[in-house]
């Protein structure tokens, strides 16, 4: 069923899962091989039982020390505190009006600013390069319109999404993706045609990874309208 | 049920697809890489594996069926691309006049006559692939298979009783329904209907799990019938 460093696992005919040693290279999956009690593959274990006793003692320790230290702390400031509260009360109340007021200004704002961005073309260009061996995943705004991301899925792929976050806009361009190696030199290249992503629209596009392969650089090239 | 050479065509043309067959496919691509290596391969460490991941998608864009089994087409693929990666990287070259190598096109069944030395018989086959379907179905299930060979019954008699709960399981179209809807064990419902102690089903529900999806997967070389050993 499977090949794994110094074993496999097989599956017999009656039904019993069973790690058995193997030499490597000699066997693939599907094969059939003879079962041997001799040869069934032993996981190391390690003494529960003390690993459990001395993880419970550091465990009270902890326990012990952060609750002293919070006792101390609170103890400390709750003499000092008790004071000055009936007169934060007041100011709280009056603090609380005047960010409902810059609620309300903010609102107007915002609808403003939609309404702008509907009728505003803007050009993007936009090129970042990204370390993927480093950090497998990572996500970046461009300018408040669109994001950038990416992930390793399986081992296997690079899933690049393109998504268009504004609440108006939509976006017209080209999202070009160039693979490099470790020395620097490029190993594959893609680009794709972006024709009017929508707002909240995602467009995906993989890539088949390449063990050397190390650095992915993206550049977008468009407008919104 | 689709069969993997209707399948390889079907998906190439979609990448997702492709990348999940590969993904599934792992398993029998480092098997060939290891018995041409002669050694262990690790995922994402040994480049021979990358060298494997990339031939056998060759073997997927460059496949049709007048080159027979996919799978054997696909195992002289890697195992030519393997030759190839080891030719140019030892130290002592040996290529004689011109260069060897082949290009996917060039993959013509009948010139190589590959069938021979790569081919797998249709038995063999068929577990590969029973292999990695099932293995697949189990990961779905967030089962692998290192866990079942860890919980795995060493009693025959024990593995009788749950392959038994399996079978009635998969007879019983309700609790069958509310295993697949909430991928769980409904133990209750199991208690009412098969006389069986809760602990113990408890303690074999990944089994029991486990021989329900080979039992729907139509896993042919273990014996779920209640028949006893093949």
């Amino acid at each position: 069923m499977e090949i794994r460093k110094g074993y496999c696992i097989i599956l017999t005919r009656d039904g019993r899962f069973l790690k058995q040693v193997i030499p490597p290279g000699v066997f693939e999956v599907g094969d059939e091989i003879t079962v041997s009690e001799e040869y069934v593959y032993k996981t190391k274990r390690i003494d529960i039982s003390r690993v459990k006793t001395l993880s419970l003692a550091a465990s009270i320790i902890i326990i012990l020390a952060t609750v002293s230290f919070f006792s101390f702390w609170y103890l400390k400031h709750y003499t000092a505190s008790r004071s000055a509260d009936a007169e934060s009360v007041g100011v709280y109340v009056a603090e609380e009006e005047a960010e409902v007021a810059d609620a309300d200004a903010d609102a107007e704002m915002i609808v403003e600013e939609k309404v702008t961005e509907a009728v505003e073309k803007r050009t993007i260009i936009f090129e970042e390069t990204y370390y993927f061996r480093e950090q497998e995943e990572a996500e970046e705004d461009i300018e408040d319109t669109l994001s950038i991301s990416y992930k390793i899925i399986d081992d296997i792929s690079l899933r690049i999404k393109l998504r268009n976050i504004s609440s108006a806009s939509k976006f017209d361009g080209t999202l070009t993706m160039v693979m490099y190696l470790s020395d620097g030199s490029e190993s594959q290249a893609e680009t794709v045609s972006i024709d009017e992503l929508e707002p909240g629209e995602v467009t995906e596009n993989p890539l088949f990874l390449k063990t050397e392969e190390v650095k992915l650089k993206v550049q977008i090239t468009g407008s919104t309208y | 049920m689709q069969t993997l050479d209707n399948r390889v065509i079907e998906v190439r043309e979609d990448k997702f697809k492709t990348s999940r067959l590969i993904y599934e496919f792992r398993p029998f691509i480092a098997g060939v890489i290891q018995k041409r290596a002669g050694r262990f391969i690790e995922y994402g460490v040994d480049e021979e594996f990358s060298i494997g991941l990339s031939a056998f998608k060759e073997a997927m864009d460059s496949y049709d069926r007048e080159k027979g089994k996919f799978l054997s087409f696909a195992r002289m693929v890697i195992d030519r691309r393997l030759i190839d990666y080891y030719r140019r990287n030892s130290k002592e070259r040996t290529i004689g006049l011109g260069d060897d190598r082949l290009s996917g096109a060039d993959f013509k069944g009948n010139d190589i006559n590959y069938k021979e030395q790569y081919g797998i018989n249709e038995e063999r086959e068929g577990r590969i692939i029973e292999s990695i379907e099932y293995r697949a179905e189990l990961e779905k299930w967030g089962i692998n298979l290192e866990q079942l060979a860890e919980i795995s019954p060493r009693s025959s008699s024990l593995r009788e009783e749950y392959k038994e709960i399996a079978r009635s399981i998969v007879n019983d179209s309700s609790i069958l329904k509310t295993l697949m809807e909430t991928k769980r064990l409904p133990l209750k419902k199991i208690e009412n209907n098969i006389w069986v102690h809760r602990k113990k089903l408890e303690r074999g529900r990944i089994y029991i799990i486990a021989m329900v999806l080979a039992i729907i997967n139509n896993l042919s070389y273990i014996d779920v019938s209640g028949g006893g050993d093949k």
